[in-house]
């Protein structure tokens, strides 16, 4: 299977784990939201939050203990970069209320509106932006 | 257990079905989204199939979840089960899939 096909897979549990959390719990799976009321106050419902990142981290774990190989990640950009663009992503995903898993899967599939054009919208400029950087700059 | 070691458990297992899938998808690895964004490039329609997998599950999945009748909502419903004996979870279930069985195949699909 290649990548298209492991990346229909991989949506397909990533689709699953919302809808468990959404029957289980009554939450939506975004994690800059349950990061975030992780780490800022008022530390609401942390038990829950942090189980939910303990199984991201497991669940990584278990395919790299399944697969007998450590995951091979690319990162094109300096350290600097780095922090800039996680700064832009902490802004960003705060104020616009969600971030890929929050309005991209969850937003989406509830129909709204809002979650809609956010998608859209990070999804064009993150386009632009990788355009301007590798065809432009 | 508990509802409450219930619902912690049931985040966990969210989480980790969540973890398997962004590694699996590589979603975790930036080049493969950068290969996604990058239209003027070789383009990587990886990132995008992941997209269609996950609303292929969750768009169906939410209308379900999210159009069930009150009072069966998560917290009420997983407390209550706590307190009743196997025949009861037994019916229990079968109401949750008799529900499911009508709205999936007799229902108004709107």
């Amino acid at each position: 299977m290649g990548s298209l096909g492991y990346g229909f897979l991989g949506g397909m549990l990533i689709g699953a784990a919302a809808l468990m959390l959404l029957f289980a719990n009554g939450r939506i799976a975004g994690i800059s939201g349950i990061v975030g009321g992780l780490l800022a106050p008022p530390f609401s419902d942390s038990a829950w939050r942090a189980m939910f990142v303990a199984g991201l981290w497991l669940g990584a774990v278990a395919f790299i203990l399944a697969r007998g190989a450590p995951l091979a990640l690319t990162v094109q950009a300096s350290l600097p970069v780095m922090v800039v663009a996680g700064l832009l992503v902490g802004v960003g995903t705060r104020m616009g209320g969600g971030c890929t898993s929050g309005h991209g899967v969850c937003g989406v599939a509830r129909g709204s509106k809002r979650s809609i054009v956010a998608t859209v919208v990070f999804v064009a400029t993150a386009m632009a932006t990788v355009f301007v950087a590798r065809h432009v700059a | 257990m508990s509802a409450s070691a219930k619902r912690l458990l049931a985040a966990l297992a969210a989480g980790f079905v969540f973890g398997l899938g962004l590694v699996v998808s590589d979603m975790v690895n930036p080049a493969r989204v950068i290969g996604f964004l990058d239209v003027a490039g070789k383009w990587d329609a990886t990132l995008l199939m992941v997209m269609i997998g996950a609303l292929a599950v969750s768009i169906p999945g939410f209308r379900w979840i999210l159009k069930r009748p009150h009072p069966l909502c998560p917290g009420p419903a997983v407390t209550a089960l706590v307190t009743l004996a196997a025949p009861f979870l037994a019916f229990f279930v079968a109401m949750l899939a008799g529900a499911f069985a009508y709205d999936r195949f007799a229902g108004r699909k709107a």
